[in-house]
């Protein structure tokens, strides 16, 4: 009679979890409700789990750390101007405050709110990036129109019954092979994200609403707030590219891999975007100590693959993100290369860098 | 019967022993952390230790994260796991019977016994953790406070200059936006003290400085507000040493060897906690014991996240009552034969 | 809960007159069969010894009828109520000690019988009438004396008097009793006995478990043997050692009285010669001795001893046989 009762206990919840869901769309019209759903606001919690085994590299540490393993997010969604993600931990958490004015982050373990100025549309990927909503519309704006959608099995989500299209992605310069997004029939907003890679049986990175409440958040939770005995300070930015894309530009080819650049947003001449599809390509050069510095981190992962070229350059590959440190002979030139690109186009990016930086 | 468990319970000297070990923790810590300063880096270390440094009224919490993952399991485990294999390995097991004491009715009064054991054990933690805490960080010192906060009080703060020699808060960010107000102000105190103002002030920065305790989210709570949340906490840890108290309970049934039943429980604990920190058993992490004992942290987030806290509570139910009537089935079918 | 108990009481059958009754009891741990097949009877009033060696299943039998070991097969009836089922409703009027004392090694003796006299069910007693009866126990074993010393300290003596006083807190109709004299010495031992003899004259039923001959028969007035498993005898101890139908013959001149006697002499021990009886009776054979001018110290009927019974029933060699010996 226990083990009936303890199979009941485990299974009911399981089975109920496991209920699969009825609802049906078009797969097409579902991915452009998708691409038109910033306006639908939320409330919930979202965890994602991403496998791409970056070793951890000190000075990415952030980044490394957020594309190998699970991130937990409770986030109010009122608009793309007015949001607020808290990632939580274990012992504190981290919350970012989307404002109209500019953003603020509170960062309960250094007690400080950190007032943000201004973050370039370039910038390394962070947790929010990995909210349901966030993923889908900003990897689904990559993919290329006539790239084949097709429906999936329906999922119940955190509540929501949620129907399911894949974008498959035709283009062989991009390592991502599927988008599997499951979004309400109804509002399009997307409540699970699977990214799936190249060569690659399991998603690379999967996330979902655990909770979720669709309307408009509770706007006293939308103001940055900041504890008794906290800092405050200003920061023209809160990333790593912000601070780089401030340097020079003009060592930055017009022409990566093939990629054309993308005209580089104002005040950040240094960044460089090379394409608009999922393919596409960044490339930011680097102070010479920092080059040294992320070189030395990626040597002492032991998991970089040395790249033949004329100066000197490290790639740490995973099936999904492919990211490249590149210095000149000299030393005087260096860059960080990115994308979700396969060996050849980065080989090939690093190549360009260094023949673009000599003419 | 309730009451002749308690009082046995309350009779031994372990009993006692167990809880003076765990309130010693957090005091040693506490201890440590005063007369050296160095708080632990942050998102590192026990949850809430950081802060402390700030305000000792927050120190209840941090007691609760140092004891929660290994010494209140183990107290509740060897409390639990000598419930009825003590009993029995004594032969007063077989004298309780024939008194009679029906046996699920013993089940049933060990179990109370045990949560009873919980909640004075944790409501120790944090009222000796309090006090000490506010003895040796204070209650939030204004002083530090009001200087980390000087645009929010601006000039009113006439208090904040007095006693700049207390003030170990580091000279922070935040400092240099309003600096210059506490060092206007700072000047004077020393002549107007006693006017009726200087108690107005006296008393806004107590004020101040009582709601200096800060949610994970960064909202500011007041003493009724934290003490709420720390109520909510408390409880929440005590709800979360169900589950191993009724494991060790079951295996109490199970063997006439305590230390038997008392290993097993925390074998079973240490599997648990080594699986959920393992991707790989994401199947069965859910169902583990020990998923959401860290949820009690949820109830210092702004808004209060009640997400784990629910599943956990639904867990340990589900636990308790499972292996409660587990350790019922076999109790009463059993032969007593010690 | 009184007029509950009451009733209940009111309402047993008094037809049968017995206080336990078991029939065909069998109890196996595995493979091994520890009661086999028991039937007891145990008439009200009475002091029942169950002797046997140990590990003849003796406890398991006590603990089957206290309802803390389930019979594989078979019956038990104590006090009117079927164990294990309705055992508890009974157990408030039974004193139990069973396999040796047990208490709280970390408590006192009075706070070890309070403890156990609280954890009962609540019959409308208060606090002060409970320390009175635990005061009372106390006195009655003699324990009365001895205050706040852990029972850690006691020896085995004043522990087997401590879990004598426990069984008899409630007043209990029913006294079972497993080897109550373990580790007493001979004025304790002498003490138990009284005292059981004196609650039995108050009516109380004393069920004592032994593989002490000589206690059995110095307390009981029935007595079952077990042996491996099996009780081979239930009668009562005066019909056991019923007389023989011989006489003993202590004489001067056991010679001379052997030659009057010629074959009736069954047994010769120096001035004792054992007799088959004449008709007649021991006077006539006192008679024809006399006349014929053999001289009489003393003649008697011959009784068999429990032992004789218990060696015949079990076979030498057993420990109840060797205790005896060791004892005598």
């Amino acid at each position: 009679m226990v083990a009936v009762v303890g199979a009941l206990l485990v299974g009911v919840p399981a089975l109920l979890a496991a209920r699969p869901g009825d609802a049906r769309a078009d797969p097409q019209e579902l991915r452009d409700r998708i691409a038109a759903s910033a306006g639908v606001g939320w409330t919930g919690y979202a965890e994602a789990r991403a496998t791409l085994g970056l070793p951890r590299i000190a000075a990415l540490a952030d980044v490394t750390t957020l594309l190998s393993g699970v991130t937990r997010m409770r986030g109010w969604y009122a608009g793309p101007d007015r949001a607020r993600t808290d990632v939580l931990s274990a012992v504190g958490e981290r919350d970012r405050y989307v404002t109209p004015r500019g953003q603020a982050v509170w960062d309960y373990g250094a007690e400080l709110l950190t007032i943000v100025a201004r973050d370039p549309e370039v910038r390394l990927p962070r947790s929010e990036d990995l909210l349901p909503p966030d993923l889908a519309r900003r990897l689904l704006a990559g993919t290329a129109p006539d790239d084949p959608a097709t429906a999936l099995p329906a999922r119940r989500v955190a509540g929501v019954d949620a129907a399911g299209v894949r974008v498959t992605v035709a283009d062989p310069e991009t390592t991502v092979d599927a988008l599997d997004v499951w979004a309400d029939p109804a509002t399009g907003l997307p409540v699970a994200v699977e990214v799936r890679a190249r060569g690659v049986a399991e998603p690379m990175i999967s996330t979902a609403f655990g909770d979720l409440e669709q309307g408009p958040p509770d706007p006293t939770a939308l103001e940055p707030r900041r504890g008794p005995g906290a800092g405050v300070t200003r920061s023209p930015t809160s990333d790593l590219f912000g601070v780089l894309g401030r340097g020079d530009g003009s060592t930055l080819p017009a022409v990566l891999a093939g990629r054309e650049r993308v005209p580089p947003e104002r005040r950040f001449p240094a960044l460089g975007q090379y394409g608009t599809t999922l393919g596409q390509l960044i490339a930011v050069p680097l102070p010479a100590d920092f080059a040294a510095t992320l070189l030395g981190g990626i040597d002492r992962a032991g998991a970089g693959r040395t790249l033949t070229l004329d100066g000197q350059g490290s790639a740490l590959e995973t099936p999904l993100l492919s990211l490249a440190v590149v210095r000149s002979e000299d030393g005087a030139r260096a860059w960080v290369l990115a994308g979700l690109v396969p060996p050849a186009a980065l080989d090939s990016g690093a190549a360009d860098l260094l023949a673009g930086g000599r003419q | 019967m309730i009451r002749v468990e308690l009082i046995k319970l309350a009779g031994r000297p372990r009993t006692w022993v167990a809880i003076g070990l765990l309130c010693l923790l957090p005091a040693v810590v506490a201890v440590f952390l005063a007369t050296t300063r160095i708080s632990p880096p942050p998102g590192q270390g026990a949850a809430f230790l950081s802060a402390v440094l700030q305000s000792g009224s927050l120190y209840p919490a941090a007691a609760l994260a140092l004891v929660l993952p290994i010494f209140l399991p183990v107290a509740v485990a060897v409390v639990a796991g000598d419930a009825v294999a003590g009993e029995s390995s004594q032969g007063t097991l077989r004298y309780l019977l024939v008194r009679p004491v029906r046996r699920t009715a013993l089940l049933g009064a060990k179990l109370v016994a045990i949560v009873v054991f919980v909640v004075v054990a944790v409501l120790s933690v944090a009222g000796t953790s309090y006090v000490v805490g506010v003895s040796l960080f204070g209650a939030g010192d204004p002083v530090a406070v009001v200087r980390a906060l000087p645009e929010v009080t601006g000039g009113d703060d006439a208090v904040a200059g007095a006693g700049s020699a207390g003030g170990e808060q580091p000279a922070s960010a935040g400092g240099q936006v309003g600096g210059s107000d506490a060092s206007q102000s700072g000047a004077r105190p020393g002549t107007d003290t006693g006017d009726s103002t200087a108690v107005a002030d006296d008393q806004a920065a107590r004020d101040r400085a009582q709601s200096s305790v800060s949610s994970l989210s960064g909202e500011a709570l007041g003493p009724a507000d934290l003490a709420a949340r720390l109520l909510g906490a408390m409880g929440y840890v005590v709800v979360s040493m169900l589950g191993v108290a009724a494991i060790a309970l079951f295996l109490s049934t199970v063997t006439a060897s305590s230390l038997g039943a008392t290993l097993g429980a925390l074998a079973a604990l240490i599997t648990s906690q080594v699986l959920v920190s393992l991707d790989a058993a994401s199947s069965v992490t859910p169902y583990l014991p020990t998923r959401y004992w860290l949820a009690w942290v949820d109830f210092f987030r702004d808004p209060i996240f009640l997400r784990d806290i629910s599943s956990g509570l639904w867990l340990q139910a589900g636990y308790v009552v499972v292996l409660m009537l587990a350790a019922w089935a076999n109790f009463t079918t059993k032969d007593v034969t010690s | 809960m009184s007029t509950r108990q009451t009733q209940r009481i009111d309402a047993r059958p008094p037809s049968s007159g017995l206080v336990i009754e078991t029939r065909g009891v069998t109890k196996r741990f595995g493979s091994h069969v520890a009661v086999d097949d028991v039937d007891l009877h145990v008439a009200e009033g009475a002091r029942y010894g169950f002797l046997g060696p140990n590990g003849s299943g003796k406890t398991t039998m006590v603990r089957m009828l206290l309802g803390l070991v389930y019979a594989t097969r078979g019956e038990i009836t104590v006090l009117g109520a079927t164990v294990p089922h309705r055992v508890a409703d009974v157990l408030p009027e039974i004193g139990a000690m069973v396999e040796g004392p047990a208490a709280y090694p970390h408590l006192s003796g009075r706070t070890n019988l309070a403890l156990l006299d609280a954890s009962g069910p609540r019959r409308g007693r208060d606090g002060q009438r409970r320390r009175g009866r635990v005061e009372e126990v106390l006195e009655r074993v003699g324990l009365a004396a001895v205050d706040r010393r852990p029972v850690r300290t006691y020896s085995l003596g004043m522990r087997q008097r401590l879990g004598l006083a426990g069984a008899l807190l409630n007043r209990p109709r029913l006294l079972v009793l497993d080897e109550p004299t373990n580790g007493l010495d001979p004025h304790g031992i002498r003490e138990v006995r009284d005292l059981l003899i004196e609650l039995n004259a108050a009516g109380t039923t004393v069920f004592l478990s032994s593989h002490l001959l000589a206690e059995i028969e110095a307390l009981c007035t029935t007595v079952g043997v077990v042996d491996r498993g099996r009780l081979v005898l239930e009668d009562a101890l005066d019909a056991v050692r019923g007389p023989t139908g011989r006489l003993v013959v202590r004489t001067p001149d056991p010679d001379g009285a052997a030659r009057l006697l010629g074959r009736a002499v069954a047994e010769r021990h120096d001035h004792t010669l054992v007799v088959d009886a004449a008709p007649g009776g021991p006077s006539a054979l006192a008679r024809h001795l006399v006349e014929h001018g053999v001289p009489l110290d003393g003649l008697a009927e011959q009784r068999r001893s429990l032992e004789d019974v218990v060696v015949a029933l079990t076979g030498p060699g057993s420990d109840t046989a060797r205790d005896r010996r060791d004892r005598a």
